[in-house]
């Protein structure tokens, strides 16, 4: 028996279905890496069938490939570098002809193609019927129809790219009529190119001369570094100037109109004719969801309800949750003999980890609610009801996703979902202040206090309240960014709005765990390791008492305040005394800068150490509780302090990579928030005690 | 009659008569099917006046008002 292995590629356009083609294609075979040198997500998973073994390799959904944004030239560059055995082309069979666009590019890449014409149900449901033959008698490639959603039409998919890959299947090479006078210029750039032996062996030479009359900046770096370089540029810009005369419009206009020409005459022929239903389900959606005096509630009813379902559902987990850890520390305790190994196991290890993995529902029930309002198509909506307002600051609709994932999840793939924004500033400026939403570990900081101080029943309401705090500052920030650092540039907001769609259960699941396990990635490594360390800071130097009477609950104070952390937090409290901490709270704000999480389990080492009856295993919330030095006003400033300070380390290496390395931006990003995070609590803890509340 | 697409109201339509304009926009737009020829329907405004939602290709598609301004239809 043979066991081949090859690679394809999925590429589509977004909204087309194209995860959940992954999804079962692979089924939980998957695996998230990054492409080498950039940060984009690298989606890999393998199928096996038959006697193959496919490597599949998940490109980011485009419309295009033109050079113009991030995802666009991964994606091509994945095909023209790498060279997969095959592509798959995830159509979106009911809006045939925007999807068709990105394959006729494909098509002139020379790799084996094959269509997969998916969500063909919903295509027949709006009235449509293709002719399958014919298309593939049109388009000259294999052409497959797939539900992805009901996965229908997997097993077809993978037959048909097996013989696609096996027989070699060359995509029939359809010239797409750009017309006599673009040939002409075509064939004069042919005769040049081919003359580089070398690069027409290492890049289609079709692509390359179609690219290069469209203008695409990195073609052109391309061919300028070739041995015709000098030749070819001059030939391309003399033909350019000859079409633009000649049609009286940039060629790019011409080529994309005869691409689409090119679609056009194949869908006439191919589809047969029905009536076409002019408003579909998802119209009539839109006529309320988007509706000019319900768009904005409906928009923060949304909101709201995916942190109260989600405060509700995941609070008993969180208790179980707490109750093992806590259960884990009373057996480690009951078994290692007190010592130096007990408490790193139960302070530093048990202790640190717990903190952070209390949480983990709450993170999970979260990013399975903004799975799903992503996944049924209403966060376009709701970006396109949000855009007015977001630009006025200086922000883009799609601004809007970057900080949702981030809040409650994690900025480092907010920071990188901004890469769906096309224009500098865009990008920039949602990268500023993605950090600033409260994420899936700062979550647990503001659970503990609030849990801790204040009455249950005010607990969503005060966490809601934080959001939107989070989300003026985040605001505000982008509006100071505007008029200070990028005054005068434009930037555009062209965006699909997909029709609605029921979510599968299976792709919700997945797209919940692949950006929960990034949080727990951080658990699992940086966080144990900081944990080792703050463990260590508080631990050493050992104290022993000289005298013999003095109580245990001495000893334990003097351990703190003596150890290394202790000294630290003493040096760093007249800082953080005008917003009413201690030095304790300098440790957690410094221990954060790691990573957000060690916020949270660095009180946990500070109070488990500080315990005196190693039986009594109270919750950290109890035990905070209990401490007088607390009152819900220095909370409060504690919790304005940790909303808005520095991003973390992670975030901030991620931070620079995406804005283009350059320091400038990065530390202008820490003085920012470091500055106005202790204004704000300042102004907090020192408003509040004029105003009476507080000790 | 000639019309600049950000002036039509909902229910409005037309054919693209020329996009304006170089560059990244126009290509974006070119991409999405937004061609000499396509027709477009307006659908609706965003509830606070910008964005549009117009109809192209047989698809939903938004853009502000701004890079509407650069597309001229040929109103039905």
């Amino acid at each position: 028996m043979r066991n081949r292995k090859f690679t394809i590629a999925l590429a589509g356009n977004p909204n087309s279905g194209k995860s959940t083609i992954f999804n079962n294609l692979t089924g939980a075979h998957q695996h998230v890496g990054n492409y080498p040198g950039v940060t984009v997500e690298k989606k890999e998973g393998k199928a096996s069938f038959q006697d193959y073994e496919i490597n599949v390799v998940d490109l980011p959904g485009t419309y295009s490939l033109s050079a113009y944004s991030e995802d666009e030239v991964v994606a091509r560059d994945f095909i023209i570098n790498e060279k997969p055995d095959v592509i798959v082309d995830i159509v979106d069979s009911s809006n045939l002809e925007r999807n068709l666009y990105l394959a006729t590019q494909l098509m002139e890449l020379e790799i084996p193609l094959v269509l997969a014409m998916n969500m063909n149900d919903m295509a027949e449901k709006k009235g449509q019927d293709v002719d399958y033959t014919k298309l593939f008698d049109l388009l000259g490639v294999a052409i497959v129809s797939t539900v992805g959603n009901k996965n229908i039409g997997t097993k077809e998919l993978l037959e048909t790219i097996i013989k696609v890959y096996e027989e070699k299947i060359k995509t029939k090479v359809v010239h797409i009529g750009y017309g006599p006078e673009i040939r002409e210029e075509m064939d004069k750039l042919e005769q040049i190119v081919k003359k580089d032996k070398e690069l027409v062996d290492q890049y289609p030479w079709r692509w390359l001369i179609v690219k290069m009359l469209e203008n695409d900046s990195s073609v052109l770096d391309i061919v300028g570094k070739s041995s015709i370089a000098q030749e070819a540029i001059a030939q391309n810009e003399n033909g350019r100037r000859h079409l633009q005369m000649h049609f009286g419009d940039i060629p790019e206009t011409i080529i994309a109109d005869r691409r689409y020409g090119f679609i056009s005459g194949a869908c006439t022929e191919a589809l047969k004719p029905s009536i076409e239903q002019r408003h579909d389900l998802s119209d009539k959606i839109d006529k309320v969801i988007l509706n000019r005096i319900l768009g904005i509630p409906i928009f923060a009813l949304v909101m709201y309800a995916i942190f109260k379902v989600t405060f509700i559902f995941s609070e008993p987990m969180v208790g179980w949750f707490e109750k093992f850890f806590e259960g884990l520390s009373g057996i480690a305790t009951t078994y290692i003999p007190e010592g130096l190994f007990q408490s790193f196991v139960v302070d530093g290890l048990i202790g640190g980890v717990g903190g952070v993995l209390g949480f983990f529902p709450l993170v999970l029930f979260m990013f399975f609610a903004i799975a799903f309002f992503e996944d049924t198509g209403y966060m376009a909506r709701a970006a396109f009801v949000m855009d007015k307002l977001m630009s006025k600051f200086g922000l883009h609709g799609k601004s809007f996703l970057p900080m949702m994932i981030s809040t409650n999840g994690c900025a480092v793939p907010g920071i990188m979902a901004t890469r769906t924004l096309e224009s500098k500033k865009d990008r920039l400026i949602t990268m500023m202040v993605t950090p600033f939403m409260i994420c899936g570990a700062k979550l647990p900081i503001f659970a503990l206090f609030i849990g801790a101080f204040f009455p249950t029943k005010y607990g969503a309401n005060i966490m809601f309240s934080m959001y939107v705090l989070s989300v003026i500052i985040a605001f505000g920030s982008a509006w100071a960014l505007k008029k200070l650092v990028f005054k005068g540039e434009t930037a555009y907001f062209v965006m699909e709005l997909p029709p609605y769609r029921i979510p599968t259960i299976k792709g919700l699941l997945l797209k919940m765990w692949e950006r929960g396990w990034m949080y727990i990635r951080k658990a699992g490594t940086i966080v144990i390791l900081i944990s080792i360390i703050i463990w260590a800071g508080f631990t050493f130097p050992q104290y022993s008492p000289k005298e013999e009477n003095v109580s245990e609950e001495e000893i334990a104070a003097v351990q703190l305040e003596q150890s290394y952390a202790g000294r630290f937090g003493h040096f760093v409290e007249p800082v953080v005394k005008p917003i009413g901490l201690d030095w304790r709270s300098g440790i957690a704000f410094m221990a954060g800068i790691a990573a957000k999480e060690v916020v949270v389990s660095t009180f946990g080492t500070i109070y488990s150490l500080g315990e005196v009856d190693p039986e009594e295993t109270d919750s950290l919330r109890e035990s905070m509780q209990k401490d007088p030095s607390w009152d819900p006003l220095k909370a409060l400033a504690f919790l304005m302090f940790s909303l808005i300070y520095l991003p973390c380390f992670v975030a901030m290496a991620v931070f620079y990579r995406e804005s283009g390395s350059q320091l400038k931006w990065t530390l202008f990003l820490i003085f920012w928030t470091t500055v106005m995070a202790w204004l704000a609590s300042f102004a907090v803890y020192q408003g509040g005690r004029i105003l009476g509340f507080g000790v | 009659m000639e019309k600049i697409l950000s002036e039509l109201k909902p229910k409005e339509s037309g054919k693209v008569k020329k996009i304006y304009g170089e560059g990244m926009l126009h290509k974006r737009l070119l991409d999405m099917g937004i061609i000499k020829g396509a027709k477009i329907e307006v659908i609706k405004v965003a509830p606070l006046g910008d964005p549009i939602d117009i109809k192209v290709k047989g698809y939903h598609l938004s853009l502000r008002k701004e890079e509407a301004a650069q597309i001229s239809i040929e109103v039905n």
